[in-house]
This record gives C-alpha cells, sequence and structure tokens, in this order.
C-alpha cells in the first residue's frame, strides 16, 4: 500500500510538467493585412510557430504560468504580450509596427526631401548624390535635380521657390555655416565647400521646415555629419586637374580623419578652350581634420575643422568703353570649426550642444579699387528632446550668434557687430498612428536691427493607406537682411515669408511619388528707394507653384531614375526693381530627368542627368516693361561613367563626366552697358565641361 | 534503498537533459542546410524561425548563435527582393557577435561573418563593393589563416572569385582552382559532432561540371 501511495505522489510530482496550454491567435500589420511568415514564440523556449498564409497561429506549449509571447517579423518590431499559461487556450491578436516608421505611424514630410544611409524609404541617399551625372560630385548640384529648384546656370547656390540663393540656408549638426559655398566671381558660379561623404544624413527642405530652424525665407539644407569611421584606410585622389588624399584611423571609440586636397585648373583650360579670358585660373587648397569620440554608450563628441585658399584673375569686356577690358582678382581664404556633444540621460532626454567659428576673408581687386570682406561668425546652439507622454514629445533649446563684418573698399571702412539669439520649442503629437502633427514657435532677436519677431509652424500628416499619407505645413519665416544693406543702413527690419504647403505622398522602398501645392507670401522685403542709398521694408511678393516628384528603383533591373517637374509663378517688388515682377532666378517650368544604370559584367555604372527650363527674365534697359524680356530656354544633357576595378589590389575607381554633350547654345542672361546700346550674353565659361580623375582606396 | 534507486531511474528518464534536447532540435534543422535551395523563399522563412526560437533560448552555446546567424544570412541572401536583405542580415550580424564572444578565433564564425559582408554587398555591388567587398576578402583570408583547410570559407572564395568580373581581380580560371580545393576537403571533413558545422557542398554544385572539364582537358 504504501508503495503504491509512493508511485501516486511521485506521478503528480513529475507528471504537471506535461501540461499543455494551446496558444493561438492572429498577426496582422498596423494596416490591417496578414503577416504570414512571422515567428510567434513563448520567449526563452522552443515553443512557438510560423504564422500562415493567412496571419493565423496556433501551437501548443509545456512552459507553465507566467511567460512573455514574442512575435517578429523581419523590418517589423518585435512585440512582447505577457501570456499566463494554465492549461486552458489562449487566444491573442497582434498588430506589429513596420520598422520603417521611426516614430509611430506617420512621419511628418510636407516640403521636405530625406537622404540617409540608415532609414529605410529615403529619396536619396549619400551615394546618389555622389554619383549624378552634371552634379561632379557637388551636393548642391544634385539637389538641383530636385523639384522646386531652378537652374541657374551663372551662379552658385539653390534658389528655391522663388527664393534667391540667400534665402537657402544650410546647416551642418544644426549649426548655421556663414559660406558654404566656395567664394565665387561673377557670371561663374562656385561649388560647396563640403562633399557629400561627410554626411550621412541629408534633408533638404523647400518649405514649412521646423522651428530649430531659422534665418532662411524659403529652405533649410539640413546635414548630419558621420560617426565613428568604419576603419582604417587611406585614400589617394588623383584628378586631371589636381591631386588630393585622406587618411582615416579608426581606434575602437574614436577615430581621425586627415584630408588635404589642391587644384590648379590652369592645365585644364590650357588643352580646354575657355570662353572666359582668366588671367589666373582658379588655383585652390584645402586641408581638413575630423575628430570622433563616443565617450559611452549614448555620448558622442565631434570636432571638425577645414582651412582653405584660393586664388583666381580674370578679364570681363567692358561694355561701356569697348576694346577695352576690366580685370578681377579674388583671393580667399576660409576657416570652418565646429564642435559639438550629443548624449541621452535619463532614459529620454535627448541633449546636443555645439559650437562652430568660421572666419571668410574675400580679397578682391577689381580695377585697382581694393575690396576686402572679413567676416567671423561664433555660434552656440544647444538642443533638447524629451518624451511627455508616448503620444507627444518635445523639443526645445536656443541658439546665440556673434556676427562681425568688416568691409573696406580703398580709405573706406565699415564695421560692425551682430549679436543675434533665437529660441525655440515644438511639439510632435500622435493623436492615431495616422494622423500626427508638430507644433512650433520661435522667438528671434536681432540687436543689429533692434526687432524681434515670432514665427509660429504647425505641420500636419494624415496617413490614407500603408504608404500613402498627405502632409500639410504653415509657417511664418523671418531673416535678417543681408550685409550689403546693413553697410547701409540698420533701420530696417526682419524680411519675412509666410508658407502653405500641402502634398501627397506615396512611398515604398521602390517607388516614391509626391505631388505638392504651395502658395508663399513675402513682406517686408528690403526695398530700395529712389535716392540710390537708402532702403526700407516695403518690399513684397509672392510665388506660387505644384511640383512633381517620381522616383522608380525596381521596374528595370540595376536601373533607377527620377523625373522632377516644377511649375512657378512668382513676382516681387525687392532690392531696386521699380515695379512687381518676376525676379531674374526664376522659370515658370522646369523638368529635371536623372537615370542611373549599372552593368554589373563590366563593374561600370553610368548616369545620365538631362534638364530643361523655360526662358528665364533678364533686364533690359530698352524695353519699357522691367523684366520684359526672357531668354530662350535652357537644356543640358549630361554623363557620368564611374569603373570600379583594382590597381596593384587596391580597390579603385575610375571616374568621367562630361556636361552638356550635345552643345546646347544656353545663354543665361545679358549684361548691357550704362547707355544701353551694347549688350553682351551671359554664358557659362565653356560649352563643355570634362572631368576625369582615379580614386585610390589604400586599406 | 529500493524506492531510492527507482526514483532515480525514473527521474533519470524525465528530466530531459538539456544538452540532449538542444542537439535533438538543433539537428533537425542542421540536416536541412544543403537543401535549403529547393524550397520557397516562405519556407525557408519558417525554418529560420524554428532556428531562431532555439537560438534564442540558448544564448550560451556558440553553435546556437552560429546557426540562427547562417539560417538569417541564408534567408537575406535569398530574398530577391532585396527589401529585407539587410534586416535578415542585421540580425544575423548580432548572433556572429554573441558567437564571437562566446568562442573567439573560431574559423567558421568568422566564415560566416565573410558569408554575411558577401550578402550585403550582393544587394548593390556598385555602391557597396568598397565597404563591403573588401570585409569579405578581409574575412575570408582571417578564417582561411585560423583554417587554412576550411572547406566553406575555400568556397566561399572559390565561388565569389569565379563570378567577380575581372576588372576587379576576379578570375574563372583561379576559382576553379580553389572550388577544387574547396571540394576535396568537403570530401574529407570529419566533424567534432553531428552539430558542428559539415554543410556547403551544395555551393558548389554548379561548379562541379566544370571541375571535371578542367580534369578531362588535362
Amino acid at each position: 500500500m504504501r508503495t503504491i501511495l509512493f508511485f501516486v505522489v511521485l506521478a503528480i510530482f513529475c507528471f504537471p510538467a506535461f501540461s499543455q496550454t494551446k496558444i493561438s491567435g492572429t498577426i496582422k500589420t498596423q494596416a490591417g493585412e496578414p503577416l504570414p511568415g512571422a515567428n510567434i514564440f513563448i520567449k526563452d523556449s522552443y515553443d512557438g510557430i510560423s504564422s500562415d498564409a493567412e496571419g493565423n497561429f496556433s501551437f501548443l506549449t509545456e512552459e507553465e504560468g507566467d511567460a512573455v509571447l514574442v512575435a517578429s517579423f523581419v523590418g517589423f518590431k518585435s512585440k512582447e504580450t505577457a501570456v499566463s499559461l494554465t492549461g486552458a487556450p489562449v487566444v491573442v491578436d497582434i498588430i506589429l509596427e513596420s520598422e520603417a516608421k521611426e516614430i509611430r505611424g506617420v512621419v511628418v514630410s510636407a516640403g521636405s526631401f530625406e537622404a540617409s544611409d540608415a532609414k529605410k524609404g529615403v529619396v536619396l541617399r549619400p551615394i546618389d548624390i555622389i554619383t549624378t551625372a552634371g552634379a561632379n560630385g557637388d551636393l548642391y548640384g544634385a539637389l538641383n535635380t530636385l523639384p522646386g529648384t531652378q537652374q541657374v546656370g551663372e551662379q552658385e547656390g539653390l534658389f528655391v521657390r522663388g527664393g534667391s540663393s540667400a534665402e537657402t540656408k544650410t546647416f551642418i549638426d544644426d549649426l548655421l555655416v556663414q559660406n558654404p559655398y566656395f567664394s565665387s566671381v561673377p557670371d561663374i558660379p562656385s561649388r560647396g565647400r563640403f562633399t557629400p561623404l561627410l554626411f550621412k544624413g541629408t534633408i533638404f527642405s523647400t518649405g514649412g521646415y521646423s522651428a530649430q530652424y531659422g534665418q532662411a525665407l524659403s529652405s533649410a539644407l539640413i546635414l548630419r555629419s558621420q560617426d565613428l569611421s568604419p576603419d582604417t584606410r587611406s585614400a589617394i585622389s588623383l584628378l586631371a586637374v589636381g591631386v588630393g588624399g585622406a587618411h582615416t584611423h579608426r581606434w575602437e571609440n574614436s577615430s581621425i580623419v586627415a584630408a588635404a586636397d589642391y587644384t590648379n585648373l590652369a592645365p585644364y583650360f590650357a588643352a580646354v578652350p575657355q570662353r572666359t579670358e582668366w588671367d589666373k585660373a582658379p588655383e585652390q587648397g584645402s586641408g581638413q581634420l575630423v575628430y570622433r569620440n563616443k565617450v559611452s554608450k549614448s555620448g558622442m563628441f565631434k570636432a571638425y575643422s577645414t582651412f582653405s585658399t584660393s586664388d583666381l584673375a580674370l578679364f570681363f569686356p567692358d561694355l561701356n568703353n569697348l576694346g577695352n577690358k576690366l580685370r578681377f582678382a579674388l583671393k580667399n581664404q576660409n576657416l570652418f570649426f565646429s564642435t559639438g556633444y550629443s548624449d541621452i540621460f535619463f532614459d529620454d532626454l535627448t541633449f546636443s550642444a555645439g559650437y562652430s567659428y568660421s572666419n571668410n576673408n574675400d580679397d578682391i581687386l577689381y580695377e585697382g579699387n581694393e575690396l576686402n570682406r572679413d567676416d567671423n561668425l561664433h555660434q552656440v546652439k544647444v538642443t533638447m528632446q524629451k518624451g511627455i507622454t508616448s503620444n507627444m514629445f518635445l523639443t526645445f533649446g536656443g541658439e546665440y550668434h556673434f556676427l562681425k563684418f568688416d568691409n573696406s573698399l580703398s580709405t573706406l571702412r565699415r564695421e560692425f557687430e551682430e549679436n543675434y539669439a533665437a529660441a525655440f520649442v515644438e511639439t510632435d503629437l500622435f493623436f492615431t498612428n495616422d494622423l500626427a502633427a508638430r507644433i512650433g514657435l520661435r522667438f528671434d532677436n536681432s540687436n543689429i536691427i533692434g526687432k524681434q519677431a515670432w514665427s509660429p509652424r504647425v505641420a500636419l500628416a494624415y496617413r490614407l493607406a500603408e504608404d500613402n499619407s498627405i502632409n500639410f505645413a504653415y509657417g511664418e519665416f523671418y531673416q535678417t537682411p543681408e550685409v550689403n544693406f546693413l553697410n547701409f543702413t540698420t533701420d530696417l527690419n526682419f524680411e519675412n515669408a509666410t508658407h502653405y504647403i500641402l502634398n501627397y505622398q506615396y512611398l515604398t522602398n521602390r517607388y516614391t511619388f509626391r505631388i505638392e501645392g504651395y502658395y508663399k507670401d513675402y513682406s517686408s522685403l528690403v526695398k530700395q528707394q529712389n535716392n540710390f542709398l537708402t532702403y526700407n521694408n516695403e518690399g513684397s511678393g509672392y510665388a506660387k507653384g505644384i511640383e512633381v516628384f517620381w522616383r522608380d528603383r525596381a521596374t528595370f533591373t540595376d536601373t533607377d531614375y527620377w523625373i522632377s517637374y516644377s511649375y512657378l509663378d512668382t513676382k516681387r517688388e525687392y532690392r531696386n526693381y521699380p515695379t512687381l515682377a518676376t525676379p531674374t532666378f526664376a522659370a515658370e517650368h522646369t523638368l529635371s530627368i536623372v537615370m542611373k544604370y549599372f552593368i554589373r559584367s563590366i563593374t561600370t555604372s553610368f548616369g545620365f542627368t538631362y534638364s530643361y527650363a523655360t526662358g528665364r527674365p533678364y533686364y533690359n534697359p530698352n524695353n519699357p516693361v522691367f523684366h520684359g524680356d526672357r531668354t530662350k530656354p535652357f537644356q543640358n544633357l549630361s554623363f557620368n561613367a564611374s569603373y570600379l576595378t583594382t590597381i596593384f589590389d587596391k580597390f579603385t575607381i575610375v571616374f568621367f563626366s562630361i556636361t552638356n554633350i550635345p552643345g546646347y547654345e544656353n545663354v543665361y542672361g545679358y549684361r548691357y552697358s550704362n547707355d544701353g546700346t551694347v549688350s553682351q550674353e551671359v554664358l557659362p565659361p565653356s560649352l563643355r565641361t570634362a572631368f576625369i580623375g582615379l580614386f585610390i582606396s589604400i586599406d | 534503498m529500493k524506492y531510492l534507486l527507482i526514483t532515480l531511474i525514473f527521474l533519470s528518464g524525465f528530466i530531459y537533459s538539456q544538452d540532449d534536447k538542444f542537439n535533438k532540435a538543433m539537428s533537425r534543422y542542421v540536416v536541412l542546410i544543403d537543401s535549403m535551395g529547393s524550397y520557397t523563399f516562405d519556407k525557408r522563412v519558417e525554418i529560420k524561425n524554428a532556428v531562431d526560437r532555439i537560438a534564442g533560448s540558448e544564448k550560451e552555446r556558440w553553435l546556437a548563435q552560429y546557426y540562427g546567424a547562417l539560417f538569417n544570412i541564408v534567408c537575406g541572401f535569398t530574398d530577391t527582393t532585396r527589401e529585407k536583405t539587410d534586416a535578415f542580415l542585421d540580425i544575423a550580424d548580432e548572433y556572429l557577435k554573441n558567437a564571437e564572444n562566446l568562442k573567439s578565433q573560431e574559423s567558421e564564425i568568422v566564415t560566416l561573418q565573410a558569408y554575411s559582408a558577401l550578402a550585403r554587398m550582393v544587394v548593390n555591388p556598385f555602391s557597396r563593393w568598397q565597404a563591403y567587398g573588401t570585409l569579405f576578402n578581409k574575412k575570408v583570408e582571417e578564417a582561411l589563416e585560423l583554417n587554412p583547410k576550411n572547406p566553406r570559407a575555400l568556397a566561399l572564395k572559390g565561388v565569389s572569385l569565379y563570378n567577380m568580373p575581372e576588372p576587379m581581380g576576379g578570375s574563372k580560371a583561379k576559382g576553379l582552382v580553389i572550388i577544387q580545393e574547396a571540394y576535396d576537403n568537403f570530401l574529407v571533413e570529419k566533424p567534432e559532432s553531428d552539430l558542428h558545422p559539415n554543410w556547403g557542398i551544395s555551393m558548389l554544385n554548379q561548379y562541379l561540371k566544370f571541375l571535371n572539364e578542367n580534369k578531362e582537358e588535362k
């Protein structure tokens, strides 16, 4: 009897481990589509199953008590659900969120184009910028293939939605860059100072941007610098016009990049005849030092410095005295230094602080007159971000700029200082998974003009379906008048633009489609009075338009293409305009088609960019209608090829590009003599530009 | 005493050894590796999910982490849409990091690091060659330094050399020499246990006929 009892006790003791619980349910996406092939299992056990074609799952587990049910699917965030395993069937319905949508369901995107290596479904990646034909590796050149920009061949910069290039500002790690382009001479555009490879992410906003950014009426280009360099390596570039070298050293938690380059266009100009008469072909040298230190798990310290110097001289024909030539010489020195620290405190307080210093000096010699422009900018900015509830987070911070300008013309000298301060607060709200809002307010204070401004900004995003959304943005934007005007008077107010933007967007990893309409109201623009040297803020204007963007990476193998179309209607009365008129930098219709094709067997990538823009207005003193004339339409077809190979076992890229293959005779505008009897076309410095280079990477 | 003995017999039967459990569960999937190509993609994901479940609860076994990585790499490699390749490989790399911490200087783990880099490169050879092509070469050499006879490292090296365009240093002839070497090593390989890496000969299937042609020519 005792023996039997013993076995009964033993059996009771041992067998409960074999009671089973049935777990079943369905798994779906947020849009309600079933997810087949998801992995559903009890955490830290082997028990689980994959969901079937309808997203259903059902399995038995021998685990007991409180357990965690995990559902995971590649490309989606895993979800954990607490379950109690007692033997009674458990039914769980699971919804997984896609990882691509970073925060909740929908991302506010009115007005902006984003390029990033990390995020999925972005419009452009850094490599796309480098390989865009016609851009010659210039960040701004590549952005000029996106909707909202103008093809302005005689000047550098981004002319966005009826705005001048001075209305677009570049920010690196949230700090304003005072001189993002190399100094240029009239009618010849220069390149951007910063190579696209420095940045892990690019946001190009053509309007309605966040309250974190100020001093830009039309557009903000927001660049995020790379983190730690991945490995130690060296690189050499040999170009037809110069040489460059870089060395990167990577330690466990820090990295240093040291780079230098030198270009001289004299040999190229000797080989390829130029229309411009150069006295001294552009010669340029620069050096860079980049330091990164990952100080803790979430803390990152960055320092970046670059110094460059350039020298050039050329002749312009003197339209007032035919046969005579005017000499223009420019020497430039530029220093840019920035440092920043970012970290996360108390789990969810994101903190970043940055300081930058820049100095730019242009020494110009024009017909015996010496003109010197020197500007210094010290800048600090602090930004913090904090989650308030699960549906809301707050971003706030402030910035301070100290600018010093020192301009001299022969013996005349004008020196002034500006203290500019700004504060901003912004909240991101997620009402539902499909409806989000960003509401912000910015305060600007400029000492030199003694004025303040409040800028409210609002953006809304509504998701119609998984990849479709409608976005709206409204905002007030203020900018301190340019230095040219402050030289004459400081009795001015901020210039102002009000943006209204509405768009529809379809975005997947393979296709992007976007149509966007906008209206922009300009007021308080600086206007020249009849008297030559007096200015006030009585200028105004508007811009409105519709833009379409289509990108397809999937239809053709190894082929990627995008098409941008912009319609623009803009007029303004500002500066020295006697009446409301379309500015010289605005074309009514602009089209860009970019195509890239990679042929694997010969490891070569080919790129084509075609651009077309209707004629732009120019000033003709003989026409009673101000800006009544239009140039002929602009066309360009550029080509580039990159051949990947190895030379002495070193990874090498051979790069070739040529602009304007068909030889379109583009005219950017006309210049007139003072009496209006003599005119001259403003032309590109040469009909075509070719570029050849060799980049060698050494491990 | 009699009861105690009976109790022990009972318990030894019921207390299922964790080693046996792991070996039994994992070996069901390990034998499938070389025939993964014959399944549909959905089926491959289903098998990978089962391996993920085992690897997820066996974080102290390097072989569990190793196979977790391998099945994710196979899924990443064979995702013809390329949309989730990187996501699979992110998971694989995470497993490989764990595996490396459990067993450093292991030729098999380094081989998978190379395999993962290769899979990433294939997504967009033009933009990724510099980063992942270089990493692949480095890791294959590292794996062969640790074990010059590792047939999987040899197979990856040979097959990639065979398929690489000539301007990039590829060569069909040189590739075949290494494929031959890999094949010979596969035939004599004696894994430490049933669970130790022994897969990979299927990578050479489509090249075997070239090997025979080579021999006939000789």
